[in-house]
Protein backbone atom coordinates (compact mmCIF):
# COMPACT_ATOMS: atom_id res chain seq x y z
CA UNK A 1 0.00 0.00 0.00
CA UNK A 2 1.35 3.43 -0.97
CA UNK A 3 0.87 6.51 1.14
CA UNK A 4 1.48 10.27 1.19
CA UNK A 5 2.59 10.37 4.78
CA UNK A 6 6.06 11.73 4.06
CA UNK A 7 4.61 14.54 1.92
CA UNK A 8 1.95 15.45 4.47
CA UNK A 9 4.51 15.42 7.23
CA UNK A 10 6.94 17.57 5.24
CA UNK A 11 4.18 20.10 4.49
CA UNK A 12 3.79 20.66 8.22
CA UNK A 13 7.53 20.68 8.85
CA UNK A 14 7.33 17.76 11.24
CA UNK A 15 10.10 15.25 11.76
CA UNK A 16 9.34 11.53 12.04
CA UNK A 17 9.86 11.87 15.79
CA UNK A 18 7.33 14.76 15.95
CA UNK A 19 4.72 12.71 14.13
CA UNK A 20 5.49 9.67 16.29
CA UNK A 21 4.92 11.73 19.44
CA UNK A 22 1.60 13.02 18.10
CA UNK A 23 0.51 9.48 17.20
CA UNK A 24 1.88 8.02 20.46
CA UNK A 25 3.90 5.42 18.57
CA UNK A 26 7.63 4.85 18.06
CA UNK A 27 9.60 6.70 15.39
CA UNK A 28 10.34 3.31 13.86
CA UNK A 29 6.61 2.82 13.32
CA UNK A 30 6.33 6.10 11.41
CA UNK A 31 9.36 5.20 9.32
CA UNK A 32 7.98 1.73 8.57
CA UNK A 33 4.62 3.17 7.48
CA UNK A 34 6.26 5.84 5.31
CA UNK A 35 8.47 3.34 3.53
CA UNK A 36 5.56 0.93 3.00
CA UNK A 37 7.04 -1.85 5.11
CA UNK A 38 4.12 -1.73 7.50
CA UNK A 39 0.43 -1.04 6.92
CA UNK A 40 -1.19 0.52 9.98
CA UNK A 41 -4.36 -0.83 11.57
CA UNK A 42 -7.64 1.01 11.04
CA UNK A 43 -7.49 2.82 14.41
CA UNK A 44 -4.02 4.15 13.60
CA UNK A 45 -5.07 5.05 10.05
CA UNK A 46 -8.03 7.01 11.46
CA UNK A 47 -5.71 8.70 13.93
CA UNK A 48 -3.46 9.76 11.04
CA UNK A 49 -6.42 11.05 9.06
CA UNK A 50 -7.65 13.09 12.03
CA UNK A 51 -4.17 14.46 12.66
CA UNK A 52 -3.77 15.64 9.07
CA UNK A 53 -7.43 16.70 8.91
CA UNK A 54 -8.13 14.57 5.87
CA UNK A 55 -9.54 11.16 4.91
CA UNK A 56 -7.83 7.80 5.05
CA UNK A 57 -8.25 7.42 1.29
CA UNK A 58 -6.33 10.61 0.64
CA UNK A 59 -3.38 9.31 2.67
CA UNK A 60 -3.33 5.64 1.62
CA UNK A 61 -3.71 4.26 -1.86
CA UNK A 62 -4.17 0.61 -2.76
CA UNK A 63 -1.51 -0.55 -5.22
CA UNK A 64 -3.87 -2.89 -7.13
CA UNK B 1 21.59 -1.90 22.35
CA UNK B 2 22.24 0.97 24.75
CA UNK B 3 20.73 3.39 22.25
CA UNK B 4 17.45 1.44 22.29
CA UNK B 5 17.40 1.06 26.06
CA UNK B 6 17.47 4.87 26.40
CA UNK B 7 14.32 5.19 24.30
CA UNK B 8 12.26 2.61 26.15
CA UNK B 9 8.79 3.42 27.40
CA UNK B 10 8.10 2.72 31.11
CA UNK B 11 6.12 -0.42 30.16
CA UNK B 12 9.01 -1.73 28.05
CA UNK B 13 11.58 -0.91 30.71
CA UNK B 14 9.54 -2.52 33.48
CA UNK B 15 8.78 -5.63 31.41
CA UNK B 16 12.44 -5.92 30.35
CA UNK B 17 13.64 -5.67 33.94
CA UNK B 18 11.13 -8.24 35.17
CA UNK B 19 11.93 -10.56 32.26
CA UNK B 20 15.67 -10.28 32.94
CA UNK B 21 15.18 -10.98 36.65
CA UNK B 22 13.11 -14.11 35.98
CA UNK B 23 15.58 -15.18 33.29
CA UNK B 24 18.40 -15.10 35.86
CA UNK B 25 16.19 -17.05 38.28
CA UNK B 26 15.52 -19.60 35.52
CA UNK B 27 19.24 -20.08 34.95
CA UNK B 28 19.90 -20.37 38.69
CA UNK B 29 17.14 -22.93 39.24
CA UNK B 30 18.32 -24.92 36.22
CA UNK B 31 21.88 -24.84 37.54
CA UNK B 32 20.69 -25.82 41.03
CA UNK B 33 18.63 -28.69 39.66
CA UNK B 34 21.56 -29.84 37.52
CA UNK B 35 24.00 -29.74 40.46
CA UNK B 36 21.59 -31.45 42.84
CA UNK B 37 20.98 -34.21 40.29
CA UNK B 38 24.66 -34.60 39.35
CA UNK B 39 25.83 -34.98 42.92
CA UNK B 40 22.70 -36.76 44.19
CA UNK B 41 22.49 -34.31 47.05
CA UNK B 42 18.95 -35.19 48.10
CA UNK B 43 16.51 -38.06 48.10
CA UNK B 44 14.83 -38.98 44.82
CA UNK B 45 11.54 -37.31 45.76
CA UNK B 46 13.25 -34.03 46.68
CA UNK B 47 15.33 -34.19 43.49
CA UNK B 48 12.13 -34.48 41.44
CA UNK B 49 10.76 -31.38 43.17
CA UNK B 50 13.99 -29.46 42.57
CA UNK B 51 13.88 -30.44 38.90
CA UNK B 52 10.42 -28.92 38.68
CA UNK B 53 11.59 -25.56 40.08
CA UNK B 54 12.67 -24.01 36.73
CA UNK B 55 9.07 -24.30 35.54
CA UNK B 56 8.10 -21.46 37.90
CA UNK B 57 10.37 -18.73 36.47
CA UNK B 58 9.68 -19.95 32.92
CA UNK B 59 5.93 -19.57 33.55
CA UNK B 60 6.58 -16.11 35.01
CA UNK B 61 8.56 -15.10 31.90
CA UNK B 62 5.76 -16.24 29.61
CA UNK B 63 3.28 -14.30 31.75
CA UNK B 64 5.43 -11.13 31.59
CA UNK B 65 5.81 -11.33 27.81
CA UNK B 66 2.09 -12.00 27.38
CA UNK B 67 1.15 -9.07 29.60
CA UNK B 68 3.62 -6.81 27.78
CA UNK B 69 2.20 -7.76 24.37
CA UNK B 70 -1.34 -7.16 25.62
CA UNK B 71 -0.43 -3.70 26.94
CA UNK B 72 1.91 -2.53 24.15
CA UNK B 73 0.03 0.19 22.28
CA UNK B 74 2.55 0.50 19.43
CA UNK B 75 1.34 -2.12 16.97
CA UNK B 76 4.52 -2.06 14.89
CA UNK B 77 6.73 -2.71 17.92
CA UNK B 78 4.29 -5.47 18.94
CA UNK B 79 4.79 -7.12 15.55
CA UNK B 80 8.59 -6.84 15.85
CA UNK B 81 8.55 -8.41 19.32
CA UNK B 82 6.22 -11.21 18.18
CA UNK B 83 8.41 -11.95 15.17
CA UNK B 84 11.50 -12.00 17.39
CA UNK B 85 9.82 -14.44 19.77
CA UNK B 86 8.97 -16.67 16.81
CA UNK B 87 12.61 -16.59 15.72
CA UNK B 88 13.62 -17.59 19.22
CA UNK B 89 11.07 -20.39 19.32
CA UNK B 90 11.98 -21.64 15.85
CA UNK B 91 15.74 -21.70 16.43
CA UNK B 92 15.29 -23.40 19.82
CA UNK B 93 13.01 -26.12 18.45
CA UNK B 94 15.14 -26.79 15.38
CA UNK B 95 18.26 -26.70 17.57
CA UNK B 96 16.66 -29.30 19.85
CA UNK B 97 15.86 -31.60 16.95
CA UNK B 98 19.35 -31.28 15.46
CA UNK B 99 20.96 -31.69 18.88
CA UNK B 100 18.83 -34.78 19.53
CA UNK B 101 19.82 -36.38 16.22
CA UNK B 102 23.53 -35.56 16.51
CA UNK B 103 24.15 -36.26 20.19
CA UNK B 104 21.60 -38.87 21.25
CA UNK B 105 24.12 -41.65 20.76
CA UNK B 106 26.54 -39.99 23.13
CA UNK B 107 24.15 -40.34 26.08
CA UNK B 108 23.70 -36.61 26.57
CA UNK B 109 19.94 -36.91 26.39
CA UNK B 110 18.27 -34.10 28.32
CA UNK B 111 21.27 -31.80 28.24
CA UNK B 112 19.80 -29.59 25.52
CA UNK B 113 16.81 -28.84 27.75
CA UNK B 114 19.03 -26.85 30.10
CA UNK B 115 20.14 -24.57 27.29
CA UNK B 116 16.70 -24.12 25.69
CA UNK B 117 15.88 -20.97 27.59
CA UNK B 118 19.32 -19.47 26.88
CA UNK B 119 19.13 -20.23 23.16
CA UNK B 120 15.57 -18.91 23.02
CA UNK B 121 16.38 -15.64 24.81
CA UNK B 122 19.62 -14.99 22.93
CA UNK B 123 18.00 -15.68 19.54
CA UNK B 124 14.89 -13.61 20.32
CA UNK B 125 16.98 -10.68 21.59
CA UNK B 126 19.31 -10.86 18.58
CA UNK B 127 16.32 -10.97 16.22
CA UNK B 128 14.75 -7.96 17.97
CA UNK B 129 18.02 -6.02 17.80
CA UNK B 130 18.41 -6.79 14.07
CA UNK B 131 14.80 -5.80 13.36
CA UNK B 132 15.18 -2.53 15.25
CA UNK B 133 18.38 -1.79 13.32
CA UNK B 134 16.65 -2.53 10.02
CA UNK B 135 13.82 -0.19 10.92
CA UNK B 136 15.91 2.71 12.18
Amino acid sequence: MKNRLRVLRAERGWSQADLATRLEVSRQSVNAIETGRFDPSLPLAFKLARLFDTTIESIFRDEI
Amino acid sequence: MLHYSKNLKPLQRRSGTLFGTWLILTMLTFAAAHLAFEHALFSKAVLRLIELLPAIPVAAMIFIVGRYLARETDEFVRILVTQSLLWGLGVTMIGDIVFGVVFEDFSTHGLSQIYNIDVFCITALAALFIQLRRNQ
